[in-house]
């Protein structure tokens, strides 16, 4: 994995540096996304955050100043934390209370027009449902279905043990098959067991 | 979906949504070409030459407009004039002073120009009734 630089004695050229950029974005980017968009709850948002939390990582290194980045990919989800809860509070300045159009910007690769409509409909559904949960469960379905991460990998990012993500990731898709089936979508029960990673 | 939907269904459902969420191709990394300096700007020599042939540009920029300037306005009129009166040795007679309005000069035409219509008022003789 590639390092962060900024505290190097002899900066690397631009293409160096530029690939060393490109690396980082490959390694960490789906990741960054995926905490922006448990936030957020917006493809479109959490991709605006992603790209300005790696624009100022490379801000960062350009001006060669200031905090030396020794974790480029704790760096840049802080960043990108503290940019979705910018997002936040703009948008709340914004919107108010509503949050915008919850269905749009939903993206499908469904042909069939009727199918894509049922589809858009139940995702629809589902991210309103899953933006009524707590961020840290948003947070771990985020990382586990988004990401596809392993529980040991989950365990790593948020921190916490393995015995912990099971519980956390049982608890959180149980409280969203019990919001789902207010909808008629899901019994409680079918959240049970589930595929663990 | 619906309410006998199996355990596995809310993963697929999960799976599927981020799955739509996400982009595919996944966007590229975020052009950065724009916040570096180019090679002309960082470099030491050809910022110096830039900025001495800046500060000549300027300077004449603004020689130019101080002339332009001065020409419009008065002394550049009072100038021009100056410059277009007659020689001592020039034939014509300059009025553009108001020397029309001088009663004795005026006197002097009507006179002259009864006794011999055809002569042309002498410079010389000009001069001594001016006085220039």
């Amino acid at each position: 994995m590639p390092r962060g630089s900024a505290n190097k004695p002899d900066p690397p050229s631009g293409t160096a540096r530029r690939a060393e950029f490109e690396a980082l974005y490959q390694a960490h980017s789906r990741e960054v996304w995926a905490l922006a968009y448990a936030r957020r709850m917006d493809a479109d948002q959490a991709m605006d955050i992603t790209q300005e939390a790696f624009l100022r990582l490379w801000k960062q290194w350009e001006s060669g100043s200031g905090e030396a980045i020794q974790n480029p990919r704790a760096w840049l989800m802080r960043v990108a934390r503290n940019l979705a809860e910018d997002y936040a509070k703009s948008a709340f300045r914004r919107n108010g209370t509503q949050p915008p159009e919850m269905l749009n910007g939903v993206r499908s690769a469904q042909p069939e027009p009727t199918q894509h409509l049922e589809q858009q409909e139940l995702f629809g559904v589902l991210r309103k449902e899953m933006d009524a949960l707590s961020a840290a469960d948003r947070e771990i379905l985020t990382l586990r279905y988004a990401l596809e991460y392993e529980t040991h990998e989950i365990a790593e990012t948020l921190g916490v043990d393995v015995t912990a993500v099971h519980m956390r990731l049982s608890r959180a898709r149980h409280r969203l098959a019990e919001r789902l089936s207010t909808h008629g979508e899901f019994a409680p029960d079918a959240a049970e067991g589930g595929t663990e990673p | 979906m619906n309410a006998n939907a199996t355990p596995d269904d809310i993963d697929r459902l999960l799976s599927g949504y981020f799955k739509a969420q996400m982009k595919q191709p996944w966007p590229a990394a975020p052009s950065t070409h724009l916040s570096e300096p180019s090679e002309r700007v960082a470099s030491p020599a050809a910022f110096a030459g830039n900025h001495n042939r800046a500060r000549i540009t300027l300077a004449a920029s603004v020689a130019l407009l101080l002339g332009t300037c001065w020409m419009l306005s008065g002394d550049g009129q009072r100038l021009q004039r100056t410059r277009s009166q007659p020689t001592t040795n020039s034939p014509a007679i300059n009025l553009m002073d108001g020397s029309a309005s001088n009663p004795a000069v005026l006197e002097h035409l009507k006179k002259d120009k009864a006794t011999n219509p055809a002569d042309m008022l002498d410079p010389m003789e000009m001069k001594d009734i001016f006085g220039k």
